[in-house]
């Protein structure tokens, strides 16, 4: 075979090059630095609009009209809005109806009624587990309250909201916000995710049954 | 002198080209681009989900693929293949690409300026700083466990390869610049296949043109810089197949061997090398342990002068951790100098402690490895649920792996008990290797079978120590 | 600093006669203290494996763990059959897991700051089980372990092992000295 002569320059090419690698590495420099970030948020101007409420140890969800509904139910590709309200952000006696409902219904195979779910529940909140962590299957939602870092712990101050609506109208700072396409079609759950990534640990001893089943449905 | 196309295994001891399909394969000019395409594409998916997607752990397609799956693999592929990973590497491919302007075909323009990398800097020294830079990220850092450190790690290097490739020659970021580089190439030693010139003569007498080195019209020559004609090692050599397909003689074979030839029959190793090899094989053995024993104490005493921040970004910790490394990479040369120094002075030589030290440095590399190997089966035998977990958030939210997939569960295979034997087993075997190594190094260095027993001894000694440290340092979970 | 290889030389020839006796002496000063020295760094370690207490309230122990690079403090954990334990840990480092799998325990660890585990009954059979790192966190991962020691179980063999295998290593290392011997070299 013939020897072959020394690469040729192409000097379009070499300039070519360089500017695209230093258009990279000027990207990568800004995005280290924080100047661009790589995670958008999507936009939710006009789309249907949710409030989730977790509470030890469940979730109940609201309409725009801050009707409770069962689930969530939207169109495929349709942008969704929810705004998170914990419980605990709530009055004593808002928190405790919806902690009601956990006794009603049994949970953990405990029977419904059962006053350990009560113990259970206090113990949590004097322990401090207090934070939820908010996961939908097969989403991109993973949301973290911040009820006691807000609140400087103290819940069921005097003024409180009593309701949803009044939490939302006050803007309540423990409200956290969060968007999403449901690009999926099916049914979803709702639920407390795995111990946080923020080392929160879990919401106390329901978080393992704290699964809001088939809370998102998209047709 | 083109190899008797004969039947049976023993073609894969002369050469695994004289089977039919691997000759075809070997010989297509874009078979290292066919190779290199899958991994692109996976690093690529990699990337995204380590710079975008969900920072929970275990649903991060990206830092379980890259630091349980790749560098699992890569380690297993140090005992077959060698540099296998550098044949498929699309870090490093990237560089070549703009260099050659060329995805796989022989392309007689350049993007690059070809300069030649400066005499100085041709050696593993700052490979070996680099690698040690690379170690500190994950230990002071937890870049294993960090999504962004991650994608930024895979970023940063890709963009130094594409640098490097339009400046310098060949693959001049590969050789020199590569973080893993010298830990890839020595423990290559090891491996059981080469790339290796089957007949000298043929070079020498009948071959002017070195085209294996030169290239020619049909191919490149070495990226790495490489004589295939004479060279020895796997150290350097990639296997990405130019020179077999550059050579008019058709006189460079792909075989298999027993592992752990190049320990004892390349050339004796250069300082740098020999450094290199105690850093690596320290970084197995000695460093864990030192750490262990010593950065509690010391970040303490330099929370003292350095301003404590919250971790990973604390100043003391970090500093701690880096002169740990340090102090390691320095213990580990040390402890083989000595015993490299004393093995001389058993032997009675006049001269060859530095020898002694670079032969027993690289004979150790199989103690080294094969620990490795053993904190592995550790890992992947706790994690591998893991891997199911983020390929099934990934594909929920493709390429970005925000999704939530549901809950993690954790299973193990074996018990603790379980484990250890294995990894029992693991440990002799590097340390089998390792004396033959040893053995043939002091047999091949000193005149005389007293003199090479007695220099055999007190490395064979060394073997056996960091054997010991390996046993008791896998054992924590049993006692 | 010298790039040529070291010694593309003829073998190194002798000054002194080599002497076994020298070698042998040699290798046993440089292998015996530090041999001696791992063992018992490894069997003792300082500090590490008091056992903890914890605070019982409302019937649940709490027991309070410090995790580090590379091990928890206290290493060793002593729970009775059937009682109810939580674990309170914390991080003072960098990124680690808290995993204990038989009890279904897996939690994330976050520097500098505490994290609960639920409350679980060690409903398991008397014995030592391990916790375990479970999230990869350098060099030293697989050695962060520790144990919940249920009940008081029997003595296990499985510490055994490293002493075996200690012994093993010895005779593997004495053998090939003595195979290379008789071979002459």
């Amino acid at each position: 075979m013939a020897p072959a002569p020394p690469a040729r320059r192409i000097p379009v090419a070499s300039v070519a090059a360089l500017v695209f690698l230093t258009a990279a590495t000027g990207f990568v420099l800004l995005v280290f630095a924080g100047r661009i970030p790589l995670v958008s948020e999507e936009a939710s101007a006009d789309g249907p609009v949710f409030y989730l409420v977790p509470y030890h140890y469940g979730f109940a969800i609201y309409d725009r009209q801050f009707l409770e509904i069962e689930r969530i139910e939207v169109e495929e590709g349709t942008a969704v809005t929810v705004h998170v309200v914990p419980a605990l952000a709530l009055a004593r006696e808002t928190f405790l109806a919806y902690a009601e409902r956990t006794l009603r219904a049994g949970i953990g195979g405990r029977p419904p009624g059962d006053p350990h779910i009560r113990h259970r529940i206090e113990e949590d909140l004097k322990l401090g587990d207090v934070e939820h962590i908010i996961g939908i299957t097969a989403h991109p939602v993973h949301v973290t309250t911040n009820v006691a870092e807000v609140l400087g712990g103290r819940f069921f101050r005097e003024g409180a909201p009593r309701t949803v609506r009044e939490a939302v109208e006050r803007k309540n700072p423990a409200i956290k916000t969060f968007t999403f396409t449901a690009k999926r079609v099916g049914e979803f759950d709702v639920l407390c995710v795995d111990s946080g990534i923020g080392g929160e640990g879990t919401c106390g001893w329901g978080h393992q049954w704290m699964v809001a089943k088939k809370a998102l449905a998209v047709r | 002198m083109a190899p008797a196309a004969r039947k049976g295994l023993g073609r894969l001891t002369r050469d695994v080209r004289e089977f039919l399909l691997v000759r075809r394969i070997v010989n297509l000019r874009g078979f290292q681009f066919l190779v290199v395409l899958p991994t692109t594409a996976v690093v690529t998916v990699v990337t995204i989900s380590a710079a975008v997607g969900i920072l929970h752990p275990s649903f991060n397609f990206g830092t379980v693929f890259t630091w349980v799956v790749w560098w699992g693999a890569l380690l297993a592929s140090f005992v077959v293949f060698g540099r296998a990973w550098c044949l498929v590497c699309p870090v490093g491919a990237v560089g070549e690409w703009i260099q050659r302007l060329s995805l796989w075909w022989r392309s007689p323009y350049t993007a690059g300026l070809q300069l030649r990398w400066p005499r100085r800097l041709r050696n593993l020294w700052l490979a070996t700083a680099l690698f040690m830079v690379f170690v500190w990220l994950d230990n002071g850092y937890g870049m294993s466990n960090s999504p962004r450190l991650t994608a930024g790690l895979i970023v940063v290097l890709t963009l130094a390869s594409a640098w490097i490739g339009l400046f310098f020659e060949r693959r001049a970021f590969c050789q020199y610049l590569c973080p893993l580089t010298a830990f890839i190439g020595l423990h290559s030693l090891f491996s059981m296949f080469e790339l290796r010139r089957q007949d000298a003569g043929t070079c020498r007498a009948r071959c002017a043109g070195k085209d294996c080195f030169r290239g020619n019209t049909q191919a490149y020559g070495c990226p790495m810089g490489e004589f295939p004609a004479v060279m020895d090692s796997n150290l350097h050599c990639i296997l990405c197949t130019e020179c077999v397909k550059s050579c008019a003689h058709n006189n460079l074979a792909l075989r298999f061997r027993p592992p752990g030839r190049d320990l004892w029959t390349s050339r004796r190793p250069r300082l740098d090398e020999a450094v290199a090899a105690a850093v690596v094989v320290g970084m197995a053995t000695i460093l864990p342990v030192l750490t262990l024993a010593l950065l509690p104490g010391l970040r303490a005493i330099l929370a003292g002068v350095l301003p404590a921040g919250s971790p990973p970004n604390d100043a003391p910790r970090l500093v701690a951790v880096g002169l740990l490394f340090v102090l390691g990479a320095l213990v580990s040369v040390g402890v083989m100098y000595a015993f490299g120094r004393g093995a001389r002075w058993a032997a009675g030589a006049a001269t060859g402690g530095r020898a002694l030290f670079a032969g027993c440095a690289q004979a150790l590399i199989p103690v080294g490895l094969f620990k490795f190997l053993a904190d592995l089966l550790d890992h992947g035998l706790r994690t591998w649920g893991a891997v199911f977990d983020v390929t099934r958030a990934l594909l929920l939210d493709f390429p970005w792996n925000r999704a939530v997939p549901g809950r993690v569960t954790v299973i193990h295979l074996l018990t603790p008990a379980q484990v250890y034997l294995v990894q029992i087993g693991l440990v002799f075997c590097g340390l089998l290797f390792s004396l033959y190594a040893v053995h043939r190094v002091s047999r091949d260095l000193l005149g005389g079978r007293e003199a090479a027993f007695a220099a055999f001894l007190p490395m064979a000694g060394l073997a056996f120590l960091l054997t010991l440290l390996n046993l008791w340092s896998l054992a924590v979970g049993l006692l | 600093m010298s790039e040529r290889p070291l010694g593309d030389l003829p073998r190194f020839p002798a000054a002194t006669r080599p002497s076994l006796r020298r070698s042998v002496a040699l290798t046993l000063l440089l292998v015996i203290p530090p041999a001696a020295l791992i063992v018992l760094m490894a069997v003792w370690p300082p500090g590490a494996a008091s056992t903890a207490e914890g605070v019982v309230r409302d019937g649940v122990r709490e027991i309070t763990i410090r995790a580090y690079t590379w091990g928890f403090s206290p290493r060793v954990v002593s729970v009775d059959p059937q009682e109810t334990v939580r674990f309170l840990i914390q991080s003072e480092d960098i990124h680690h897991g808290f995993a204990i799998n038989e009890l279904g325990v897996n939690v994330q660890l976050q520097p500098e700051r505490q994290t609960r585990t639920p409350a679980v009954r060690a409903d398991l059979p008397e014995g030592v089980y391990t916790i375990h790192c479970s999230i990869f966190c350098g060099l030293g991962h697989v050695s962060m372990k520790g144990h919940l020691v249920v009940g008081q179980p029997a003595r296990s063999l499985a510490g055994l092992l490293p002493w075996a295998a200690s012994l093993a290593g010895l005779m593997m290392v004495a053998g090939f000295a003595a195979l290379v011997r008789r071979e002459g070299g």
